[in-house]
């Protein structure tokens, strides 16, 4: 059998096509595994700030540094089962989560923001960066964050006295189900 | 040298497909079909050409109550796939 040139280029776009196509969805799948650690989290902290609100600094420090090791310990689980791992994965997830959080600890302290900001702010930063991310890697990544972005907004304008309750229920369900959406 | 096996479309597709995954990583049935946008019997037929090549495997399991089928292409099907693809390339750079 003979391949001839327009043959071959054909099949390597085929080629090239789908392994573009099957990254994608991997990518999503590995994304969905954050978003559901990240509505989790949420939903716990929003709860447990409205509750106990004496304990909320406290609570939220705890809450965040266990992302954080699970934001690590996940990037960790992806990058030993990729196909060609590189090393630098698991460190630069944790380094961009800590770069995020300070960030945003830097201008909430800085900025003598409100509680109904304060609580606002952290999704709408979170969904901010993900859309920022899903500009690059697909548009249902980016149209996820912006459901996330007007949720949270939502809860802002709308919630009253109930926005923590609002960011708990709306923060873990938007989360959970853009994780589930990525996945389909 | 053309691999008959692989080079074939849908295999080729299907290869390029199971090649991206991580080593410890499978593919469902259902997910692959509608990557390929083929029909059950097509791409099985193929799925088994390719298991009787040994360049991949098939697992039939079930997940909970649900029987589930899932793909993973083999260390032999990744190495036949690598030489294919550049046997292709060097048809390219070669006229």
């Amino acid at each position: 059998m003979t391949i001839d040139r327009e043959e071959a280029s054909a099949l390597l776009k085929d080629v090239e096509g789908m392994e573009s196509r099957v990254r994608q969805i991997l990518i999503y799948a590995h994304i969905s595994d954050f978003f559901f650690l990240w509505g989790a989290i949420f939903a716990a902290g929003f709860t447990a700030t409205y509750f106990l609100r004496d304990w909320s600094n406290r609570m939220w420090w705890g809450l965040e540094a266990l992302g954080l090791a699970a934001t690590v310990a996940i990037a960790v689980i992806h990058h030993r089962n990729a196909e060609q791992p590189r090393a630098a994965i698991p460190w630069r997830a944790a380094l961009s989560m800590l770069a995020v959080v300070g960030f945003g600890t830097l201008w909430t302290s800085l900025s003598h923001m409100g509680w109904r900001e304060q609580v606002t702010f952290w999704p709408t930063l979170l969904s901010f960066i993900v859309f920022l991310v899903g500009l690059w890697l697909g548009r249902t990544l980016a149209l996820a964050a912006l459901a996330i972005f007007a949720t949270a907004l939502a809860g802002y304008f709308f919630a009253g006295p109930y926005i923590h309750l609002w960011m708990a229920a709306a923060m873990g369900g938007s989360l959970f189900a853009a994780g589930l959406w990525l996945r389909r | 040298m053309v691999d008959e096996v692989i080079h074939q479309s849908m295999r080729l597709k299907i290869m390029s497909s199971l090649n991206v995954l991580g080593r410890n990583d499978w593919l469902d049935f259902a997910r692959l079909k509608s990557i390929l946008d083929t029909t059950d019997g097509n791409l099985g037929a193929h799925l088994e050409t390719l298991s009787k090549a040994g360049y991949i495997t098939i697992e039939k399991r079930f997940e909970g109550k649900r029987p589930q089928t899932r793909v993973r292409a083999t260390p032999q099907g990744r190495k036949a796939f690598a030489e294919h693809v550049a046997y292709l390339r060097s048809i390219l750079d070669n006229s």
